[in-house]
């Protein structure tokens, strides 16, 4: 028998031609086009997988843009009821700081000199004067705020009994021993630091002064408008008086008052007299109906119903019979306050129902930790399906492995084209997951919302949905398939070819 | 029977394949299974040798260790002087891609593929480019004699098409090796016929080296050398030409039963 060769030639045994990402991907894009559809276990369980977080994350954008709208869509209705009351009825101080600091809030958020115009006009204050003094407001809010939120102990201690701006004077009058029972304190923050108390106490006094200027000029201005507005309006109430009045008195009524500084522009006219014709229409009728001659013929007419407040009656105006009972109001007054009604109600049936959505605390994206925690929930739900799914794909392909790994496959060519592979049922899966779910997500969503839904609609949000849900898919897809990939391209060949 | 001279038939031949003392051990559970236990052979350059044996007496587990599929226990492998144990996973996949061209029993072609893309696929792995390799992949088709399947795809062809374009596969980078194990296992009789008269020409025409595991008889008329191996031992080696008379015997009894 012979013996091992003695001299070890080196012949050409070079490392293995590295695939490129073209070639990896045309081979594995031929597979695919025939195992797409026999690999639907995988698939299904990506789709499952990626709906269910569609689902999820577009449900709750759904309900945060609703909530979001429905909260603001009676604002303009209110606006005219909040304009006028501002307009004619004389403020205090503590009216202005909360004027003053809901103006800071927003010249912080969208320009600063248009959100001063308001008040400029009235008191001849100048825009930066206004927005001083608008900080200094915001101010007086976060530490009148922080007394309040004080242990009652500690707020003794530090201020007595005292609430208000009595507490500030107090605390300025006994600023060292404040400063030595803050000291003390060591659990208790102060906003801005000791310093920023310190800066506030410090120019209080002046600001307290400035304050009640700006209210005083505030007054003289709604004393005048209140005289143009007798002159206009005469006896009448003023809200009964503006959707009623001729075109030109209301008009002029207008101009009179935007000569006194009032941003009040013929747009908000026309808006305030719509808004108080369908305000007075309603409280007209509602007035009507809680009559109680009438309610007593109501309740025979309208035998087969148990209504017994004025609002339970409203959807009843829809009613002919309705007609007889109120022959005061014209005929197709009643329906149309009745489907007003309806939508109202409707509307703050969301709102109540929705305010909670609004005030939860979001952890991330808008979401909720219960919500974060489902959707890690349903990741790993996922991840276990999909990993699950693509071992027995990848086993049932041990001797197509073992083959290519024969004709010269390199581990790094079997694992990465198996994990492109994966990818691509995850994108597909994805895709179709992501549309199963949207679809679902709106079904539910606009049973519950009806056109709230479509007036809210986030569709930035939703296409954003959409991208993250895609890309879970092929993320989870790949990573799930990485274990299983990788260990069948580490098997020998002879190993992955036993499997029958 | 004439004993088997190994010093005057090595005469005036290369070495290709040097195996020598190799064990290859599995444990089916407490209990060692030697499925090769020691087997010392020099396979010579432009050789058509048949490793024959009953099932289970070690063929393939030969074949795979010649292959570099399958690392053995003890022993060494030489392939064309290179020690295939010193190889790392990226120089093997380049050994099996260029030198061994591998034939299996069950064909192992990819049923996603035509017959052509199966015969480039190793060309693919070479870093082959795509006019080169498929009109290398249509001559080799055409050598195997299926020049007009070439866009059929393995459920359209028969077991003996489908060998061959496993050949053709096998072929594809001109491999000095041909490792056939049981090629015509899975075939009808003519369709195994026509394999080894296919293989032999291949090994006299091209002058590959061919190692052909198989416990079919038929297989003895065009192969140089045998060996015959039983329980993971070589039993026998002999040139062919010097049973002739023992395989027609064999033959018949073959076909008796
Ligand atoms: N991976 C393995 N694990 C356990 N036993 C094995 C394995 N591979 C082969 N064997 C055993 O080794 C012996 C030889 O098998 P094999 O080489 O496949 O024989 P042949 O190909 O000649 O039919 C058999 O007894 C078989 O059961
Ligand atoms: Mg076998």
């Amino acid at each position: 028998m012979s013996s091992p060769p003695k001299t070890i030639r080196n012949i050409d045994v070079r490392k293995q031609h590295v695939m490129s990402f073209r070639e990896t991907w045309h081979l594995c894009i031929q597979g695919v086009k025939h195992r797409l559809f026999r690999s639907a276990l995988t698939l299904a369980v990506v789709v499952l997988a990626v709906a269910f977080f569609m689902f999820l994350l577009s449900e709750s954008m759904f309900e945060r843009a609703v909530a979001r709208g429905v909260t603001g869509e009676d604002a303009a209705a209110r606006a005219s009821q909040v304009l006028l009351t501002k307009m004619l009825s004389p403020a205090s101080d503590a009216i202005s700081v909360e004027r003053l600091a809901a103006l800071h809030a927003r010249a912080a958020a969208d320009g600063a000199e248009d959100a001063a115009a308001e008040f400029t006009g009235a008191t001849g204050f100048a825009g930066e004067r206004v927005l001083a003094l608008a900080a200094r407001a915001a101010q007086e809010r976060v530490y009148a705020e922080w007394l309040d939120a004080l242990p009652v102990g500690k707020r003794l201690i530090l201020v007595g009994k005292r609430t208000g701006r009595a507490a500030f004077r107090h605390m300025i009058e006994n600023r060292e021993e404040l400063h030595r029972q803050l000291g003390i304190m060591v659990d208790v923050r102060v906003p801005g630091r000791l310093e920023g108390l310190d800066a506030f106490l410090d120019a209080f006094p002046a600001y307290e002064k400035e304050m009640a200027a700006f209210t005083a000029a505030w007054n003289a201005a709604v004393a005048k408008a209140d005289e143009a507005t007798a002159a206009a309006a005469g006896a009448k109430e003023v809200d009964r008086w503006v959707p009623d009045a001729p075109p030109d008195a209301a008009e002029a009524w207008r101009a009179s008052l935007a000569a006194l500084g009032f941003r009040f522009g013929p747009d908000d006219l026309a808006l305030m007299r719509t808004q108080l014709r369908e305000a007075n229409e309603y409280s007209d009728v509602l007035d009507a109906l809680n009559r109680p001659a009438l309610r007593k013929e109501w309740s025979t007419k309208f035998r087969e119903t148990k209504a017994t407040s004025a609002e339970e009656k409203m959807p009843q105006l829809a009613d002919p019979r309705a007609a007889q009972l109120l022959p005061q109001f014209p005929a197709e007054l009643l329906p149309r306050i009745a489907a007003r009604h309806a939508v109202a109600a409707r509307l703050a049936l969301l709102q109540d129902r929705l305010a909670p959505v609004l005030r939860a605390k979001t952890a991330a994206f808008g979401l909720t930790g219960r919500q974060i925690f489902l959707l890690c929930i349903s990741f790993l739900v996922c991840m276990v399906g999909i990993a699950n799914a693509m071992l027995m794909a990848i086993t049932e392909r041990f001797r197509e492995i073992a083959t290519m790994k024969c004709l010269g496959a390199t581990d790094g060519y079997i694992l990465s084209q198996f994990m492109l592979e994966a990818a691509l049922q995850g994108f597909f899966g994805g895709l179709l997951g992501a549309v199963v779910g949207f679809v679902i997500a709106v079904a539910r969503s606009g049973l519950a919302y009806g056109a709230h839904l479509w007036r809210y609609f986030p569709a930035g949000e939703v296409a954003l949905c959409f991208v993250f849900s895609l890309a879970a898919g092929v993320l989870l897809s790949a990573l799930a398939s990485m274990q299983p990939s990788w260990s069948a391209s580490r098997m020998a060949p002879m190993e992955a070819m036993r499997v029958e | 029977m004439t004993e088997f001279n190994e010093a005057k038939y090595a005469e005036g031949r290369e070495v290709l394949v040097s195996v020598h003392d190799v064990r290859r051990t599995f444990w089916r559970g407490e209990e060692p299974v030697h499925a090769l236990d020691g087997v010392t052979l020099n396979i010579y350059r432009g050789e058509y040798i048949c490793v024959m044996g009953p099932s289970g007496s070690g063929k393939s587990t030969f074949f795979n260790a010649v292959g570099g599929l399958d690392t053995p226990t003890s022993g060494r492998v030489f392939i064309d002087g290179v020690d295939m144990a010193q190889l790392n996973a990226d120089e093997l996949a380049f050994l099996r891609c260029r030198k061994i061209g591998y034939v299996f029993q069950q064909f192992n072609l990819n049923t996603t593929m035509t017959a052509l893309d199966n015969v480039t696929l190793p060309m693919v792995f070479a870093g082959v480019s795509a006019d080169e390799s498929r009109a290398r992949g249509m001559a080799l088709l055409e050598r195997v004699g299926l020049g007009d399947r070439w866009n059929h795809r393995p459920k359209e062809m028969s077991g003996g098409q489908m060998q061959r374009v496993a050949i053709a596969r096998a072929l594809a980078n001109n491999p000095s090796i041909l490792l056939c194990d049981e090629p015509t296992g899975n075939l009808d009789l003519k369709s195994g016929k026509d394999i080894h008269l296919l293989l032999h020409d291949l090994n006299k025409k091209s002058g590959v080296t061919v190692i052909c595991a198989t416990h079919d008889p038929n297989m003895l008329s065009v192969s140089d050398r045998m060996v015959w191996i039983t329980d993971g031992r070589i039993a026998r080696i002999a040139e062919s030409k010097d049973v002739e008379i023992a395989q027609n015997s064999l033959g018949a009894g073959e076909e008796e039963d």
